[in-house]
């Protein structure tokens, strides 16, 4: 339910950015999210829609990069993603350690042109 | 034309949740966020601390709910300081919502403000409110697998309450597990157990929040060396 809020804030950054530059319409907006998050993709982009209605970021595609909690097996050294809550090292089987990440919520770069 | 801009997508919260800090530290307060699903006993749990806590300190409390004003006739019934903040709706707290909370004057002056955030795993553990420690109410009812289900909730944890302990006998809940997953995706998290109906575990828990108080009570000495009379809160008329 949080991801209207986020939506929110994706299409007010984006149409801002795009102001800055004297552009008047947005394209492309896309974003990086970590699986901690918990944002239903479908559910965000369905938002970022609504939201971004009547706005310079109507009609916009939306591009979400998912990125994993990172992991790393005190045992072998391997670093891997954390997904699914599968915790286990793909190499030797035993549980990792917590190294951060899947807590990212970035916007990263927009696609916007300016209308004749 | 491509445009790089690499911005938080909270930063709105992020700024408010900063000047709420600021705001803290200011008044002297220190400021803990209580998150939990609906009906793992946050409000119950408030209400068994308050009564240890409030002859030892000045509190208050923010109350987060979609609606009604229950929990805060619970808190009021207590004679603790109390604002409902009604989301109507809204899923979770932002730091706006303290932001306009403490400017009211029934508020006061506390050293220690808790806020009940709306009961939900999910959505509160993304915005910060500007507090000083998030405490974590997990009901044995709820099932044992809601660590790795709900892992930034647990992550951004500093104390987990496992709480209706008294029904461990006739739920699937090994406590045992919790703690392991806890541990892997938080090494630091203090766990405390608690069972209200028979008032066990709650001197542990207030013991921690007394221990949080002096703690962010030191850091502001640290911070501040020379004594000074305490600020009044803003829009107080006093």
């Amino acid at each position: 339910m949080h991801e209207s809020a986020i939506a929110q804030n994706l299409v007010d950054m984006a149409a801002s950015s795009a102001r800055a530059h004297g552009a008047s319409r947005v394209t492309c907006v896309r974003c990086r999210v970590g699986t901690m998050r918990q944002l239903d993709e479908a559910m965000l982009r369905d938002a970022f829609e609504l939201v971004a209605q009547g706005g310079p970021c109507a009609n916009a595609t939306l591009a979400v990069e998912q990125l994993p909690l990172r992991a790393a097996c005190v045992h072998c050294g391997v670093q891997y993603g954390v997904e699914g809550w599968q915790w286990a090292c793909p190499v030797c089987g035993r549980i990792g350690a917590v190294e951060g990440g899947g807590d990212e919520l970035e916007l990263v770069s927009i696609d916007a042109e300016v209308e004749p | 034309m491509n445009i790089p801009v690499v911005r938080k997508v909270l930063e709105k919260n992020d700024s408010a949740a900063a000047e709420n800090r600021a705001m803290f530290e200011r008044r002297g307060i220190t400021c803990i966020n209580l998150l939990g699903g609906a009906g793992c006993g946050k409000t119950s749990l408030l209400e068994a601390l308050l009564p240890r806590l409030k002859d030892r300190l000045r509190v208050a409390v923010l109350e987060g709910d979609l609606a009604t004003t229950r929990d805060a006739e619970r808190i009021a019934a207590l004679r603790v300081p109390v604002v409902q903040l009604l989301t109507e709706g809204g899923c979770h707290l932002t730091a706006a919502h303290v932001q306009r909370a403490m400017s009211q004057v029934e508020i006061g002056q506390p050293e220690l403000l808790l806020v009940e955030n709306v009961g939900n795993p999910v959505c509160p553990a993304n915005f910060d409110l500007g507090e000083h420690r998030r405490l974590v109410v997990l009901s044995s009812a709820e099932g044992d697998d809601k660590v790795s289900k709900y892992p930034l909730l647990f992550r951004g944890a500093h104390a987990v309450v496992l709480s209706k302990s008294d029904l461990l006998p006739y739920v699937n809940f090994d406590v045992g597990a919790v703690a392991d997953d806890l541990r892997r995706i938080n090494p630091s998290v203090e766990i405390h157990q608690t069972d209200i109906r028979h008032g066990r575990g709650i001197d542990a828990v207030a013991a921690w929040i007394e221990h949080v108080v002096s703690e962010c009570r030191a850091q502001r000495g640290a911070a501040h060396p020379a004594p000074c009379a305490a600020a009044p809160p803003e829009g107080d008329a006093r």
